[in-house]
């Protein structure tokens, strides 16, 4: 199920477990029937057992306090009696791969491991139709994998029917069987077959902001700048295979490989001057275990870094080190050469600006207007608007404007939609003329409009000489935007350099707790099939080395030598 | 010795060991000490109600009683019966003491400046032009070491309760209505990520140049920029959780099963017996001995 933010894809899922109309109140007409049952007229624990629901945030679906308990709470409910309770949650268990895990309380497990719980507690009910709301949204890309290829299982087995709404359809992408699309408002936008939403109607979903799969998305970029792309592939295989049988691409890629870095885009951040940096940067929480050990990293003015890992391998810890929300110790961080211990708070805050990965948490306005004259004066931003220089009003005009918020300049800054509320909070930040910025997680819960006018945003900031640290778990993005990559694994650098070299080494990726984006897979796919070089991770990085197709004469001419031309890249990346 | 607390709610059927039924998994190692299993100590495995019963009889006692010594000794006692009973180390049952020492200070200076005795009792001794009673120092002391002894059965209460046997138990001994017994229950679960939530709406509106003025000016405009944003997060998570609960049936039907039903053992009640009666031999005994004074003569 696929829709921009706000198309009412949640309350959907609502209506197909009876909350909606039962226990949430509003005006409801039509019909919904789930596995026989009209869900109007059943009662709620009957379609309890029909229909599952797991949703986004693992916490906030616990009902108590262990693994144990959080699996019988349901099966409680409905007045199971003990003993076949006890027999349930054995069963449940083994159905997630947590045998073992009965008696530990929910607070010590992972995000993964939580998800997975969910998922059992709910399995145990004997549901025939799983509802899944976003599972993955707050897991690290190898536990969305695992969850995934968990449900994929459930789905094979044929007693279950899945539903599931997801912004990250890469990995989804080959085993769905029908699409059903929402546009904002809740209208239907499209209904049906996966091949023809990504192909032949994918106009309509992408101008409302749907996200596509990246293979799709390779697919018409290659199609549109003339390449004769086969069939409608979704899959990493699919693709590979459709790509391998395009007359004359893989000469082309192969022959691009033999040259040298055809697509490598020049670096020429050597040349500027270090702008933040970390050196040998360690840190123990007190009565801890260490979060960082020796992480020496350095940006120069404009790049912009991309910093992935796990949950819990310290990327946060980093951030919050380098912007003076928790201490370094002395000569680890240094601003524009400056030991930053020094640096009074404020002082530093006023050069390193930090979004965190709630925006609500960094409002501290009435008004939306508000938000942005704290930042330029903090007494402007308790008092109005009144206080602040004709200039700085205009600045804040300005940004308004910019923001697409110009009408809401007195509304209040909680009630704005997730992507106005995230882009207020970096430009918040913006405005008070920081020049650096360290954004945690930015795109999360963002559809594909919202995420795109984010990295506008950065890109504008970075062409002013601005530099960005992103914490994020989409390597879709980092391949997309980001310059270069520091990849944490339990508080040690185990990776810096371009995102491109990064994914080309498979199992340190997997060894990272991270995963390689589906094009990098594509990549890989077909450097077995036909030889091609590795290293292309994005839809632009495909379009560089492969050209277009009339300049095909020119490249038919080189011999093909797949082996070596991919041995001569691998000493390039 | 008594046999576990809890055991399977079936209606008939002998106990089952549950530590015998389910023996601990080999991941347990990884994670903290596991929970359903039979508790281990004395204390830990009285039934909540009870032990709550216990506490609130020797807290009542306390409020009738008025000199510093009475206290002192249910406190002593207290504490061997945290040590010895409930298996808690000094450590852990003194540290979390420490601000109802600092609340002694208090109550001292108020009962110097304000106890109604003060005007008509001769001084002990003059700090300066302020006039110390021995009435002041005894309502003080006395009021400290009963606070202490409130805190001490508090805690060991606390240490040595399973907060979801406790609800159980208060569903199961004291009838009370399941859904508010849950409610609690999922609240309870929240607070550490309040807690943590605070942290980092602290940390957020930091860096965003928002200075931690401390002055009284600034508290109401600080309360409210924290207030609301932890607030909103809560509302919306509670929401959450409520949707996620109703869409497990919960409340769906008048009552529910309980895997696991708290009971009440002759062992509880035997507990609760030797509570009261070593309260009332030492309030008896030091009441004979001249010591014990009560509030009400």
């Amino acid at each position: 199920m696929l829709g921009p933010s706000g198309s009412g894809k949640s309350t959907l899922t609502l209506c197909l477990d009876g909350l909606i109309p039962h226990l949430i109140e509003g005006d409801y007409t039509g019909e919904v029937v789930v596995a026989g049952l009209v869900v109007g007229d059943s009662p709620v624990h009957l379609l309890a057992q029909e229909a599952g629901l797991v949703f986004q945030d693992p916490d906030a679906q616990f009902c108590t306090l262990t693994v144990e308990d959080e699996i019988a709470f349901g099966l409680e409910n409905l007045r199971h009696p003990p003993e076949e309770i006890e027999a349930a949650i054995d069963r449940a268990l083994s159905w997630v791969g947590l045998e073992g895990y009965r008696p530990r309380h929910l607070a010590t497990l992972s995000g993964g491991e939580k998800q997975r719980v969910a998922l059992a507690a709910v399995l145990a009910m004997g549901p025939r139709v799983l509802v899944l709301d976003e599972p993955s949204a707050n897991l690290d890309p190898k536990a969305t994998s695992e969850l995934f290829r968990l449900l994929r299982r459930l789905a094979r087995d044929g007693r279950h029917s899945l539903v599931i709404i997801e912004h990250k359809l890469d990995e989804l992408i080959d085993w769905v069987d029908s699409v059903l699309a929402l546009a904002p408002g809740g209208r239907l936008l499209f209904r049906g077959d996966p091949a023809q939403a990504f192909y032949d109607d994918v106009d309509r979903l992408s101008d409302a902001g749907v996200w596509r799969p990246q293979t799709t998305e390779l697919v018409a970029a290659l199609r549109e700048v003339g390449w004769d792309v086969p069939g409608s592939p979704l899959s990493i295989e699919d693709t590979a295979a459709a790509l391998a049988g395009t007359p004359g691409l893989m000469d082309r890629l192969r022959q691009v490989g033999q040259q040298g870095s055809g697509w490598g885009q020049a670096s020429p951040s050597e040349q500027r001057e270090i702008h933040l940096e970390t050196q040998g940067l360690s840190f123990r929480y007190p009565g801890g275990h260490p979060a960082l050990t020796d992480v020496s990293v350095a940006l120069r003015r404009g790049d912009f870094l991309a910093i992935a890992g796990a949950n819990g391998a310290g990327k946060s810890t980093l951030a919050s080190l380098v912007t003076g929300v928790l201490e370094p110790p002395p000569a680890t961080v240094f601003l524009d050469g400056r030991d930053v211990v020094g640096m009074s708070t404020q002082a530093l805050s006023g050069q390193v600006g930090y979004v965190f990965q709630n925006p609500e948490h960094q409002f501290v306005s009435n008004t939306v207007s508000g938000e942005l004259a704290f930042s330029l004066s903090p007494k402007a931003g308790r008092k109005g608007a009144g206080h602040l220089t004709t200039q700085q009003r205009e600045l804040v005009d300005d940004w308004l404007t910019r923001l697409g918020l110009l009408r809401l300049a007195e509304a209040n800054p909680f009630s704005l939609s997730q992507g106005q509320k995230r882009r207020l909070s970096v430009a918040a930040m913006l405005i008070r003329g920081q020049s650096a910025l360290i954004l945690d997680e930015p795109t999360l819960g963002q559809d594909e409009l919202q995420a795109a006018r984010l990295m506008a945003m950065m890109q504008q900031f970075r062409a002013g000489g601005g530099t960005v640290a992103m914490i994020s778990h989409d390597m879709r993005l980092v391949c997309e935007y980001a310059e270069s990559l520091l990849v944490l694994s339990q508080g040690r650098a185990v990776y810096l350099g371009s995102p491109d070299g990064f994914f080309s080494q498979p199992e340190l990726v997997g060894a990272s707790g991270l995963a390689v984006p589906a094009l990098g897979r594509v990549c890989a796919a077909l450097h077995a099939l036909a030889g091609t070089p590795e290293g292309l991770h994005t839809v632009e990085a495909f379009l560089r080395a492969a050209g277009t197709p009339a300049a095909r004469t020119s490249a038919a001419a080189a011999p093909a030598a797949g082996a070596a031309g991919a041995s001569a890249l691998d000493g390039d990346v | 010795m008594p046999g576990p607390a809890t055991e399977r709610s079936a209606t008939d059927g002998p106990a089952t060991d549950r530590s015998a039924a389910h023996p601990p998994p080999a991941c347990s190692a990884a994670g903290p000490p596991a929970r359903g299993i039979t508790p281990q100590s004395h204390l830990a495995r009285r039934n909540p109600t009870i032990k709550l019963l216990a506490v609130i009889l020797i807290a009542l006692a306390l409020t009738f009683i008025f000199d510093p010594f009475t206290p002192a000794v249910l406190f002593l006692l207290t504490f061997l019966c945290g040590l010895l009973l409930g298996g808690l180390s000094v450590r852990a049952l003194l540290r979390p003491l420490w601000v109802f020492v600092l609340a002694g200070v208090a109550i001292l200076l108020a009962n110097i400046f304000f106890n109604k005795e003060n005007a008509v009792s001769p001084a002990l001794v003059y700090i300066g032009p302020v006039k110390i009673t021995g009435p002041a120092l005894w309502a003080a002391g006395t009021l400290w070491v009963r606070l202490l002894c409130f805190a001490l059965l508090s805690i060991v209460f606390v240490k040595t309760t399973e907060p979801q046997r406790l609800i159980l138990s208060l569903v199961h001994q004291v009838r009370l209505n399941y859904r508010v017994a849950y409610g609690t229950m999922v609240g309870y679960r929240m607070l550490p990520a309040f807690q943590r939530d605070y942290q980092t709406i602290r940390a957020a509106q930091r860096v965003r140049g928002v200075g931690e003025r401390t002055g009284f000016l600034h508290l109401w405009s600080r309360m409210r920029r924290y207030t609301i944003p932890l607030l909103a997060g809560a509302v919306r998570k509670a929401g959450r959780t409520a949707v996620a609960m109703d869409a497990r049936a919960f409340g769906a039907l008048p009552n529910r099963t309980y895997r696991e039903r708290m009971v009440v053992r002759p062992s509880d009640w035997l507990f609760l017996a030797a509570a009261v009666a070593v309260t009332a031999a030492v309030v008896v005994g030091l009441w004979y001995a001249g010591i014990t004074r009560f509030t009400i003569e």
